[in-house]
C-alpha cells in the first residue's frame, strides 16, 4: 500500500515537472523555429552545403525527441515528415527546388501551429500509446505481416505472392520462434497457421503469445483445419480479427490483409449545436475522451457554415434554442442535398415521449434527455456516426474495389490541381488499363474478372501513397492522382506497379494465369486543368496500347 | 563486482530537454541519482569520477557518436561490463540492426514516454543482472 501511494506521488511529481517543460518548450518555440527557418534561409542563399543541410537535419531529428516525450504528438509527427524531406534533399533524391523551399518553411510554421493547438486542447497521455508505431507508418516501409506455419507449403506461397504486392514477410516455423526472434518493427498483422495435435483450441494461448511478441494493436490472422462454430467462436473470444477454414484461397487472405493495413480512420466528427454553455461543454468532453472530434455552435444560425468546413458525421442538437428551435433547424439541413445523410440526434431536456417522436419525424434520428450519461452517449453517437460514414462512403467508394468512384476522383483531382497551381507543385496523372480483360472475362468468367480487379486495387494501395488518390474510373481503368510527383518520377513508379502486376498469379478453379497493364501519364503544368489531364493520361493511355501493351507512356511523348 | 542493486545513472544527449526530461523521470518514478551532460567527451570525463552503474547515451551527437562512446567505455577496465542503453531518433530496422550489432544492453526510441522510462531502465538493469 505504502509502495503504491509512494509510486503514486512520484508519478504526480513527474507529471507536474513534465508539464513545467512544456511550458518552457513552447515558450521558447518560436524562436527556435525562426532560428531553424533562418538556417534554411542561409542554407539557400548561400549556396547549398551537405554540412549545412545535416546540421539542420539533426536539429529537426532532435525536435522529434523532444516534442514526442514531452507528449506534443502532432508536432513531432510533423516534425518526422519534415526530417523526411530534408533527408531526401541530402540523399540528393529532391533537389532544392524554389517550391521544395516553400514547402520547408511551410512545414517549419506547421510545427508551430500543431504545438500550440495540441496545448490549448490539452495534453494528452495516450499520445505515447503509439509512439513505436507512428514512427515507421510514417517512413511509409513496407507492411510487414509475421506469418507462423507449422506445416503445408501455403505460407511460401502466399509470400511470393503478397511480395507482389509490396508486402514484407517474415516467416517463423513455432510460434515461440516468433516471441524470442521477432525485434524492433511491429508487423501489420500476424497469421497463424498452427494444427494442434487433436485439433484442441488453441486461440487464447496463441493469442496471448502474440500480444507478449507485439502488444495489443496487432491483428490476427487465424487458419484453421476447424470449420465449426465452437472454434470460431475461440478465434472470437481470443481476439482474432479473422478467422479462415483450410485449405485457403490466398485472394482472400490477400483481401483481409489489404482491409487491415489501410490506414486508420480518421476520428468521427460531431458537431453539438446548444445554447447553454454547461452542456454543449459537458457532452463535447465526453466525446473528445472517447477519441472523438467535436465542434460547438452556439447560435443555431452558424451551424450551415460549420456543415460545410467541419463536415459532421453526426449533428447533436439541442431542440430549445433562442431564434431558431432544433426541429425548425433540422427541417433546414435536410433541404440541402449535401446534408441530406448527416445523422442529426436531438437533444433535450424534453422526457415525453410522444413530443420526443414528433421530433424524429422532422428529420432527427434519435432523441436523448440532457444531461447524456457518457457511457450512453459515446456508443450512441459513435454508431450513428459509423452509420453515416459508411453511407457516404458507399456513395463515394467502388463497392468491389473499394476505390473511389469515377465523380468523386474528379473532384479530388479538382482539388489537387488547384493546390499544384496555388502552390507551383508538381503534379501527375496516371489512366491504368488492364491488357486484355475481356478475354480474361470470356476465359475464366466474372469472378475471376473481378479478382483480377480486386488484385489491382491491392497492388495500388500498397504501392502507392497515403497522399496518391485512387480511383476506379470504370470498368477495368483506373485513375491514379499523384501529388507532388511529376511525371518522369510518375512514370517509374507506374512501371514498378506494371512490372509487380504481370508477376501475380491469379488463381482460377483450375490452375493460374497473368495478366498485363498499360498505363498512360499525363503531368501538370504540361496539362492544367482535371480535364486536360485525364485527356493527356488517356491520350499516353492509348499510344501505349497501340505501340503493343503491357507497357507505361508519358503524355507527349513522341518515341 | 557487479553492485546488487542499480544507483547511479549517466546520461549523455545534446538535446537540453532530452536530458531534462530523463533526469527528472528516472529521479522521481525510478529513484535514482542521476547526473547528466550534453556530449560525449563530457561523459568520457565524467566517468571515473561519478561511477556509474549504468550509461544512457544518444546515438547521434555532434561530437561523438553513441557507439563511438560505446567503444570507448568497452577500452576502460573499470567500466567495461556497465550496461550502455543507446537513446535514438532512428526508426530504420537496418539502421537499428547495426546498432543493435554493437552489443548494447538495450536501445530506447525516442520519442519515449517519461512515465515508463525508469521501468524500462529497470528491467534492463534486471536483465543484464538478474540469474
Amino acid at each position: 500500500m505504502e509502495g503504491e501511494r509512494d509510486s503514486r506521488l512520484a508519478a504526480d511529481h513527474l507529471e507536474k515537472a513534465l508539464e513545467r517543460l512544456r511550458g518552457s518548450f513552447l515558450e521558447k518555440l518560436p524562436a527556435r523555429l525562426q532560428a531553424l527557418v533562418e538556417e534554411w534561409n542561409t542554407l539557400q542563399s548561400e549556396g547549398w552545403s551537405q554540412d549545412g543541410a545535416r546540421a539542420l537535419h539533426r536539429s529537426v531529428h532532435g525536435l522529434i525527441g523532444t516534442a514526442g516525450s514531452l507528449g506534443f504528438g502532432k508536432m513531432a509527427k510533423t516534425a518526422r515528415r519534415l526530417e523526411r524531406k530534408l533527408v531526401a534533399l541530402l540523399e540528393g533524391t529532391q533537389l532544392p527546388t524554389p517550391d521544395v523551399t516553400a514547402d520547408v518553411i511551410e512545414w517549419f510554421e506547421r510545427m508551430g501551429e500543431d504545438a500550440t493547438s495540441e496545448a490549448n486542447a490539452g495534453f494528452d497521455p495516450s499520445s505515447f500509446e503509439n509512439m513505436a508505431e507512428w514512427g515507421t507508418t510514417l517512413f511509409e516501409a513496407r507492411n510487414l505481416i509475421v506469418v507462423v506455419e507449422q506445416e503445408g507449403p501455403f505460407a511460401s506461397e502466399l509470400a511470393l505472392q503478397l511480395g507482389h504486392f509490396g508486402f514484407e514477410l517474415q516467416m517463423f516455423r513455432e510460434i515461440g520462434e516468433m516471441v524470442s526472434g521477432s525485434v524492433g518493427r511491429l508487423p501489420a498483422a500476424v497469421i497463424l497457421d498452427l494444427s494442434p495435435p487433436d485439433g484442441e483450441l488453441i486461440g487464447e494461448e496463441v493469442a496471448a503469445k502474440v500480444r507478449e511478441a507485439f502488444g495489443d494493436a496487432v491483428p490476427l490472422v487465424l487458419l484453421s483445419n476447424r470449420s465449426d462454430i465452437e472454434a470460431r467462436l475461440d478465434a472470437v473470444r481470443a481476439g482474432c480479427s479473422s478467422y479462415f477454414v483450410k485449405p485457403v484461397n490466398y485472394s482472400d487472405v490477400l483481401e483481409t490483409l489489404d482491409r487491415l493495413t489501410r490506414s486508420e480512420p480518421e476520428p468521427y466528427r460531431i458537431l453539438i449545436v446548444d445554447d447553454e454553455t454547461d452542456s454543449a461543454e459537458f457532452h463535447a468532453a465526453c466525446l473528445e475522451s472517447a477519441g472523438l472530434e467535436t465542434v460547438t455552435v452556439m447560435n443555431p444560425l452558424d451551424v450551415m457554415s460549420q456543415l460545410v468546413e467541419f463536415q459532421p458525421d453526426v449533428i447533436l442538437m439541442d431542440v430549445y434554442m433562442p431564434g431558431c428551435s432544433g426541429l425548425e433547424l433540422a427541417m433546414v439541413i435536410r433541404q440541402e442535398e449535401a446534408f441530406v445523410g448527416v445523422p442529426i440526434v436531438f437533444l433535450s431536456r424534453e422526457t415525453d415521449r410522444m413530443k420526443q417522436i414528433a421530433a424524429l419525424g422532422e428529420g432527427g434520428d434519435d432523441f436523448f434527455t440532457k444531461p447524456v450519461p457518457p457511457d450512453q452517449l459515446v456508443p450512441a453517437v459513435s454508431a450513428r456516426a459509423q452509420r453515416g460514414r459508411t453511407l457516404r462512403l458507399f456513395m463515394e467508394k467502388d463497392g468491389l474495389t473499394g476505390l473511389f468512384r469515377h465523380s468523386h476522383i474528379i473532384e479530388q483531382l479538382e482539388v489537387a490541381v488547384r493546390r499544384a497551381d496555388r502552390q507551383h507543385g508538381k503534379l501527375a496523372v496516371a489512366m491504368l488499363d488492364i491488357d486484355g480483360f475481356k478475354e480474361v472475362n470470356d476465359e475464366h468468367g466474372h469472378l475471376v474478372g473481378d479478382q483480377v480487379l480486386k488484385a489491382l486495387a491491392y497492388l495500388l494501395r500498397q504501392r502507392l501513397r497515403m497522399s496518391d488518390v485512387l480511383g476506379r474510373y470504370g470498368g477495368d481503368e483506373y485513375v491514379v492522382v499523384l501529388p507532388d510527383t511529376d511525371g518522369a518520377a510518375a512514370l517509374d513508379k507506374m512501371d514498378d506497379i506494371r512490372r509487380n502486376f504481370a508477376a501475380i498469379d491469379h488463381e482460377t478453379g483450375h490452375g493460374s494465369f497473368s495478366v498485363t497493364l498499360s498505363c498512360g501519364v499525363g503531368e501538370f503544368p504540361a496539362a492544367l486543368t482535371s480535364h486536360e489531364l485525364i485527356a493527356a493520361a488517356d491520350e499516353a493511355l492509348y499510344r501505349a496500347k497501340r505501340r503493343g501493351r503491357n507497357r507505361v507512356l508519358l503524355a507527349g511523348d513522341e518515341d | 563486482m557487479s553492485t546488487i542493486s542499480m544507483q547511479r545513472i549517466l546520461i549523455a544527449d545534446d538535446e537540453p530537454d532530452i536530458l531534462e526530461i530523463s533526469r527528472i523521470a528516472l529521479e522521481t518514478v525510478g529513484g535514482f541519482e542521476v547526473s547528466v551532460c550534453s556530449s560525449g567527451k563530457m561523459l568520457l570525463e565524467q566517468l571515473p569520477g561519478f561511477g556509474p552503474d549504468l550509461i544512457i547515451v544518444d546515438v547521434l551527437m555532434p561530437d561523438m557518436t553513441g557507439p563511438e562512446v560505446f567503444e570507448e567505455i568497452r577500452r576502460q577496465p573499470q567500466f567495461n561490463e556497465v550496461p550502455v542503453i543507446y537513446l535514438t531518433g532512428v526508426i530504420q530496422e537496418e539502421e537499428l540492426e547495426d546498432l543493435r550489432q554493437t552489443g548494447v544492453a538495450d536501445i530506447i526510441l525516442k520519442p519515449f514516454d517519461p512515465m515508463t522510462l525508469a521501468d524500462r531502465i529497470n528491467g534492463v538493469w534486471k536483465g543484464t543482472h538478474g540469474r
